[in-house]
């Protein structure tokens, strides 16, 4: 009798204390918690709603049903698939460059080289330039006629391109400049940690063993970096799809359309052309891809991605 | 160990070179990337017409210092309160984000409650979620709630752009401290635990003191986020005194009140004295930034 | 605006809050959602570009009753300008700042008599005779080159759809019908225009890229002419009279009539207004010809269309070349845009659209074919704003 009085016991006062466990971590984690049902959840259902209407902000939200999707996917809006492949083309090239020169940037400054919280800095200058700035530097940079770029070709004989009024060549310079604002910036950073976190013994052991510096490159710090690699690379290509800011200011999206980017398209719908319920439209389709990239990133990553233990 | 031999493989003279060569190209790399920044340090110097010069000058002819004043000074243009703003708005929004980021981080990491699992999930998909899905209904509930609740808006005023900070701040700074808590040991919880402490004492007093790199990282990265934010000012403030600079500047590039008059100059300057600030900060903290990014395990 | 709002006060002793909404094309998006939460100011400026398609979704009070309720006196402005601001019947805005979209041709005196066009000079008559013909010979023989590069470009046009309507308006041609409804593309004159601008950029490469700052290459002498407008008048760049300029009009076309449409910043009164009378003191206020004539000397806006302002013998004498611009807006087609009021996305398609042509990629006959596509879909589309 007292065995089962004293397990039960044992069993209130273990559930009580568990009880003010979940209360108090409930209440720690409120301000995510709030601010998720009210900045997020919140305004992600309105959005929704919003996608099934035509609704121009002047007047009221009146339903239409699947039509805005289906405006979209059929075709019957012109810039829809263009701007949508655009920005893969765009996603496609930025990311495994991006990655790449981040990688290698992070792998120079980890070499134990004077001067290395300068040059640090320097490459992170960058990322810290506001968009604005960046573009109009950028824009005067690529001036195609009293521009510093085409002087340089001048020098050697050659005739430079119109960059950002070309419509042939405004990607691929908008590219250098998204590539210059974010290569040596928050992923070199995270590479660098990442770096820095490779145990030294792997390096001894793999030196001991005869190994030169590439073949301990690929074998001890890549694997050993394939988290990191994996997380820049799913946050890296959520960003890129999501290229903007930089299109808007220095090209306005054009010429011919060259920089019309699906967020561009979405912007110019939803608050240039007031037709918000479109554009709502519009930015599911956006989530629902960017979701499914992920999904298909992180079950893939199972067979590349080597993880040292799990942790917990 | 020491006692072993090891035959030693490459030579000192190919090693200094390989290392004089990295050098070069990590500075030649470094060059480059500074070279745009440089080039409107230097327009920012200039006089317009210099600006039109073929071929262009690296350096000005003679500097205009005084564009920098100037800058503070253009009617109906208030550089001088924009900057003033954003310094406002960054620090309650970075100051925001740390305090209830770490506070959302520990409910995370060391308590146990139902559905706990399955809300981080959702935080992670969180960091996947365009902004510009939620930007129309987070307009019109910052219009309409207070409307209804206290008789006048919230829009054009600061609040949109730092209420949301001060809960949680962000999937990304409660992500990398949860991660940061769960490797600091529970004994030195327990510990005091046993000695009669509170969770609140536990958090300010054992966790935050032990999270410094952590912290910092996530402060950091508030301030860069917050300090360059364009699209929600952009959004949420009309009155030109209550810009911050990033909509001020995008102002003075366009503004409408006289576009005859080239701004080119003046807007690099003003582009330059925006950048200084977070330069200023990432050159002073960026050992801990890093360190805190290491720690935080988000590379795993 | 500030200190015209503090005039006013002064004046009337009634309080007036400036509030600025942005620079376009951010503005007309800020004030939609204003006006969705019921946060848009009193007495809103906007430009003709939106205010009969704002009008037409009640953005606007229809300010005819209140005129006719405080017994205005209307004849002193222009008809033109009342009906571009008109929608069945209901006058939206008044039209506090009007120019013939765009339409100045600013240019470089010196540059002009040394490349032999001798009778150019500062009078901004001097240049009211010349035709699209003598307007492409002078960039041709104004524009330099030396080692094997353009130092100096002749003249730079315009690309949107008020600079390019400019062109081909003189002709007679047009992007879409006067009413709105159809699109005129295939107009021989109005591919002529498109022609002129293709011949400017491509075949006789006078005009520097599409996207060049023109006002600050002209500034520096790197540019001879330039499209531009009624505000080409000021020139703040050009230190210490470097040289001699004036703004006058971009030439007329082979039956003698120049292109543009008459282009309107209105001031208008919101309907959500709960102070309708200070509002129109204050409308009333900014259209009286004093305080119009006193901003469009200090650069804030352009002339009212109002007889006694066009006529003011202060504008004639203290603008550089504000006479030949009275007859240039007095003779000014009404405002022309689409049916369905999508003036700002019908503007933003003609400037994608025809880029490959003006970097000379296309041909203007290769353009057409997705550029008509694509502004007949804009047409197609329900009625915005």
């Amino acid at each position: 009798m007292v065995q089962t009085a004293v397990a039960q016991q044992k069993r209130v006062a273990g559930s009580r204390a568990r009880r003010q466990e979940a209360v108090a971590g409930l209440l720690w984690a409120s301000p995510w918690i709030l601010g998720f049902v009210l900045f997020t959840l919140g305004p992600v259902i309105a959005s929704l709603y919003l996608s099934f209407t035509q609704y121009t902000i002047s007047g009221v939200p009146k339903w239409i049903g699947l039509a805005n999707y289906v405006r979209a996917i059929s075709g019957a809006d012109a810039l829809f698939w263009p701007s949508l492949w655009r920005t893969f083309h765009y996603a496609l090239i930025m990311v495994p460059v991006g990655i790449s020169l981040s990688l290698l940037i992070a792998l120079a400054l980890n070499q134990q080289l004077r001067l290395t919280p300068v040059l640090r800095t320097c490459y992170f200058l960058p990322s810290l330039t506001p968009v604005v700035a960046a573009a109009l530097i950028w824009t005067w940079l690529y001036e195609p006629e009293f521009g510093p770029i085409n002087w340089l070709l001048w020098l050697v004989h050659v005739q430079g391109p119109k960059w950002l009024a070309d419509p042939s060549t405004a990607l691929n310079a908008l590219m250098v400049i998204g590539l210059w604002g974010s290569v040596g910036g928050g992923t070199m950073i995270i590479f660098l940690a990442g770096l820095q976190s490779v145990p030294p013994e792997l390096h001894e052991a793999a030196q001991i063993d005869g190994a030169g510096a590439w073949t301990r490159f690929r074998h001890v710090t890549l694997p050993m970096l394939s988290p990191t690699v994996l997380f820049n690379l799913i946050i890296g290509i959520v960003g890129a799809l999501q290229v903007f800011a930089v299109s808007i200011i220095a090209t306005n999206g054009g010429p011919d359309y060259a920089t019309w980017f699906f967020i561009v398209h979405l912007y110019q719908n939803g608050f240039q052309d007031f037709d918000m319920g479109y554009a709502s439209a519009l930015a599911w389709i956006f989530l629902v891809i960017v979701l499914a990239l992920t999904m298909i990133n992180l079950r893939l990553s199972n067979r590349w991605v080597y993880y040292e233990g799990e942790s917990k | 160990m020491s006692a072993v031999t090891v035959p030693v493989r490459s030579a000192a003279p190919p090693r200094r070179t390989g290392r004089a060569f990295l050098y070069a190209a990590v500075v030649f790399g470094a060059t480059v990337f500074m070279l745009p920044f440089l080039f409107a340090l230097s327009s920012s110097l200039k006089t317009p017409q210099e600006l039109e010069i073929f071929p262009p000058s690296l350096l000005p002819a003679i500097p205009q210092w005084q564009n920098y004043v100037t800058l503070f000074q253009l009617p109906n243009l208030p550089y001088g309160v924009w900057f003033e703003n954003s310094v406002i708005i960054t620090v309650l929004t970075t100051l925001g984000t740390t305090i209830s980021a770490s506070a959302s981080a520990y409910g995370f990491a060391r308590f146990r409650w139902p559905g706990r699992d399955a809300c981080f999930a959702i935080l992670l998909g969180t960091l996947i979620l365009p902004e510009q899905v939620v930007l129309i209904p987070k307009f019109l509930m910052f219009h309409l709630i207070p409307t209804a609740l206290f008789g006048h808006t919230l829009i054009d005023t600061w609040w949109p752009l730092i209420l949301p900070s001060w809960f949680g701040g962000g999937a990304f700074s409660v992500f990398l401290l949860r991660q940061f808590f769960l490797q600091i040991p529970r004994d030195l919880d327990e510990a005091a635990r046993i000695d009669g402490a509170g969770t609140s004492h536990i958090f300010w007093q054992i966790l935050l003191p032990l999270s410094k790199p952590a912290l910092a990282t996530v402060a950091i990265f508030a301030f860069l986020g917050n300090w360059n934010n364009f699209i929600d000012p952009l959004i949420f403030i009309t009155s030109t005194s209550r810009f911050p600079l990033s909509v001020g500047l995008r102002w003075l590039q366009q503004n409408p009140a006289d576009p005859s008059i080239p701004q080119t100059h003046l807007l690099m300057a003003g582009s330059v004295l925006m950048v200084l600030p977070p330069v200023v900060i990432f050159f002073a903290m960026q050992r801990y930034f890093i360190q805190g990014v290491a720690m935080s395990g988000i590379k795993g | 605006m500030i200190t015209t709002a503090q005039a006013f006060t002064k004046q009337t002793g009634i309080p007036v809050k400036p509030v600025s909404y942005g620079p376009e094309p951010e503005y007309e998006s800020k004030e939609l959602a204003l006006y969705a939460t019921k946060q848009v100011a009193d007495v809103v400026w906007d430009s003709s570009c939106c205010i009969l398609g704002l009008g037409n979704r009640g953005l606007f009070k229809d300010l005819n009753p209140i005129i006719k309720a405080n017994n205005y006196d209307m004849s002193d402005y222009l008809p033109n300008a009342l009906t571009s601001l008109s929608l069945k019947g209901k006058l939206y805005g008044m039209p506090w700042g009007v120019h013939p979209g765009n339409g100045g041709l600013v240019y470089n005196v010196n540059m002009l008599n040394s490349a032999g066009f001798s009778k150019v000079t500062e009078d901004p008559s001097s240049v009211l005779d010349w035709t699209y013909d003598t307007l492409l010979q002078a960039a041709i023989k104004t524009t330099q080159q030396s080692n094997g590069r353009v130092d100096v470009f002749g003249y730079l046009p315009g690309t949107d759809y008020l600079s390019l309507t400019n062109v081909t308006g003189a002709f007679g041609g047009d992007f879409l019908s006067a009413d709105g409804t159809k699109l005129t593309m295939d107009d021989p004159n109005f591919l002529k225009g498109l022609q002129w601008v293709y011949d400017a950029f491509v075949t006789h490469k006078v005009a520097p890229a599409p996207n060049a700052q023109g006002d600050q290459l002209f500034d520096s002498q790197k540019l001879a002419m330039e499209l531009s407008g009624y505000w080409g008048q000021f020139q703040p760049g050009i230190k210490n009279n470097a040289f001699q300029w004036n703004d006058s009009l971009q030439p007329a076309g082979p039956n003698g009539k120049r292109g543009g449409h008459l282009t309107i910043n209105g001031i208008c009164m919101a309907a959500s207004t709960a102070h309708p009378n200070e509002a129109w003191e204050f409308i009333k206020f900014l259209m009286s010809p004093a305080q119009n004539v006193a901003i469009v000397l200090s650069g804030g806006g352009r002339p009212a269309a109002r007889k006694s302002v066009l006529n003011s013998p202060i504008l004639m004498q203290k603008m550089k070349s504000h006479k030949v611009w009275v007859q240039a807006i007095e003779q000014a087609e009404p405002w022309r845009e689409p049916a369905n009021f999508r003036w700002e996305e019908f503007n933003t398609t003609i400037q994608q659209s025809f880029a490959n042509a003006w970097v000379g990629k296309q041909t203007i006959e290769q353009t057409l074919p997705q550029a008509t596509k694509l502004l007949q879909a804009v047409l197609d589309k329900p009625v915005g704003i």
